[in-house]
């Protein structure tokens, strides 16, 4: 393996580890396409100037992923509590209704099987 | 001990501060780098970074950038893609930018000389007591 491709593995597994902990701050919230990949571009174009940048030359040039995520969920429409109160609620519900449709299949489909043995029965009786 | 911990405290105040202070000014900042020429996210972090001395560092563009759009301040002007497949939006100041850059400058230099004076006289008041 070449030194440079190293070195590119390395600023991969760099930026990779900065984008995670963003996102890890962001509370289940999906960011916009465009924040990430501003955000993404950056850092590029930071290690394109600065090959040999470490993790905490990231954090000294771009801020604490807290600090991004931070900003991001504070000027983040989705962020607002009570929508995001809203969204869970919603998936709760979603949540709720699909066991009730699990829970009602199987019991469909049990109940069909007993059927058919049922039937299967009276066939053999009348034999 | 005591100390270490003031310092920490005191750095986390300074910190604070900064952080505040720069959420605030960064649209500003970014209006003004803007009106010189047109530029694309990095650039605009390197710029102001270099004009500054490397006092002035912009983490916090990515939202400000977006929110100065959905304002119309600035517009993306062109996409550009570098040798190694990079794409850079360069961004550009509009004319309802300027405008607010003109409005929002002029209310820092008065909101500035106003903390100004009001420290400087507090000083001087202090200087005069222990006289």
């Amino acid at each position: 393996m070449t030194a440079e491709r190293m070195i590119q593995m390395e600023q991969n597994n760099i930026k990779k580890k900065y984008i995670k902990a963003v996102k890890d701050h962001l509370c289940s919230i999906a960011p916009s396409k465009d924040f990430m990949e501003m955000l993404s571009n950056n850092i590029d174009e930071f290690m394109s100037a600065n090959p040999n940048c470490t993790y905490d030359d990231i954090i000294d040039q771009f801020g604490e992923p807290e600090d991004i995520a931070e900003d991001y969920l504070s000027e983040s429409k989705e962020s607002l509590p009570g929508k995001l109160i809203k969204k869970n609620r919603h998936k709760k519900w979603i949540i709720v209704v699909l066991v009730i449709a699990l829970i009602a299949g199987g019991f469909y489909l049990w109940d069909m099987h007993m059927n058919d043995q049922a039937k299967a029965t009276i066939v053999v009786t009348v034999e | 001990m005591n100390s270490k911990k003031d310092d920490k405290q005191q750095d986390k105040v300074f910190n604070n501060f900064e952080a505040q202070f720069k959420k605030s000014t960064l649209p500003m900042v970014t209006l003004a780098m803007l009106s010189e020429k047109e530029m694309y996210a990095y650039e605009i972090m390197q710029y102001t970074l270099e004009r500054s001395d490397g006092k002035y560092k912009m983490p916090l563009l990515y939202t400000t950038l977006g929110k100065l759009q959905e304002q119309g301040y600035v517009v993306e002007s062109r996409k550009e893609v570098t040798p190694d497949n990079r794409v850079r939006i360069y961004y550009n100041i509009t004319d309802a930018g300027h405008e607010h850059l003109t409005m929002m400058s002029k209310h820092f230099s008065m909101m500035a000389n106003t903390v100004d004076e009001l420290i400087n006289d507090s000083r001087k008041d202090d200087t005069d007591g222990a006289k």
